[in-house]
């Protein structure tokens, strides 16, 4: 059963947005177009984390379904402030349906993998080459290499440090969010972001180490 | 060993007595980097942090990475929904919402 986000425990990752408040309200009221412009506004957000999360297109359709249909039919739980925090519900939502479509699959037992972490003397120092590829962060377009080695570097994550990770980093629920979806605790989902992140890391620094 | 720890071992006390003022170790400071950038650190940890950064080049340059690390994912695992699988969406809700509300 879908479990929804409560919505006394909101906290818009956006800013308020009174686009988002009268078209909620206008579609509450039966209008069914208004409806369809939210859902062209946030149809590539809740699609790209329900393929981030299962990484199968057609599992990632139907929850993109789902969880627009199951968002119009609680429409009515949105009130006050929390008119303004939609696209955080909703993505809220997708993460609940796609978490529910991950545990229904056969999952092969989890065992604690190592993840790369960076290396340190005896001395506490880092002793890790570091090669200078932060400004490409900035740039607007990513070598398809570096495209893909990210994606395998993030797809070998352990599943709990990379359902944190994603939630976390590239869709931006916060700690709580996190914690009330995936029942884990919020220091152990920090631990594990913050290992995500190192390894993730070092699979960027590795490739530009390769390149160089 | 390599160049990177040679730079940065004598930047900074390897001082282990357990003081309140001694500095961050590079280990330490990269174990802090996520209360860090959240904001979550207090004002005097902070400080001790920092204080190792402007000593310590390579951890300094890695703390640039872990940034950048977060924003190059987001570019590389962004998805698009493909036009054919948005016409299914658009059909899928018209026909369930107009069942519900008609």
């Amino acid at each position: 059963m879908t479990q929804f986000p409560r919505s006394s425990n909101l906290r818009s990752v956006d800013a308020p947005i009174d686009a988002d408040v009268a078209l909620v309200e206008a579609a509450r009221e039966g209008d069914v177009a208004a409806f369809e412009a939210l859902v062209d506004k946030y149809r590539d957000r809740v699609y790209g984390l329900a393929l981030r999360m299962t990484r199968t297109e057609a599992d990632a359709a139907e929850i993109t379904q789902d969880t627009f249909l199951n968002a119009y039919q609680h429409l009515a739980e949105l009130q006050g402030d929390n008119l303004k925090a939609f696209g955080s519900w909703l993505t809220r939502i997708a993460a609940n349906q796609s978490l529910m479509r991950l545990r229904h699959r056969k999952v092969a037992s989890q065992v604690e993998q190592s993840l790369d972490e960076p290396s340190f003397n005896e001395r506490g120092s880092l002793v890790d080459e570091v090669a200078d590829w932060r400004l490409d962060a900035l740039g607007q377009t990513l070598d398809n290499e570096l495209r893909t080695a990210i994606q395998k570097a993030t797809d070998e994550l352990p599943e709990d440090h990379r359902r944190v990770f994603l939630l976390r980093d590239l869709d931006g629920l916060s700690y709580e969010e996190i914690a009330e979806i995936t029942g884990e605790s919020v220091p152990a989902i920090k631990s594990r972001l913050h290992r995500a992140r190192l390894a993730l890391r070092a699979a960027i620094d590795d490739f530009y180490q390769d390149v160089e | 060993m390599l160049e990177t720890a040679r730079r940065g071992a004598h930047l900074f006390s390897t001082n282990t007595g357990g003081s309140k003022s001694r500095m961050y170790t590079c280990k330490e400071a990269v174990d802090v980097l996520l209360e860090y950038l959240d904001g979550e650190m207090t004002p005097e940890l902070k400080a001790k942090l920092e204080a190792h950064f402007s000593g310590c080049q390579p951890c300094e340059e890695f703390l640039a990475q872990y940034r950048a690390t977060v924003g190059l994912c987001r570019k590389a695992l962004e998805k698009r929904m493909p036009e054919s699988v948005g016409e299914r969406l658009k059909s899928f809700l018209k026909t369930n919402i107009s069942a519900k509300t008609g």
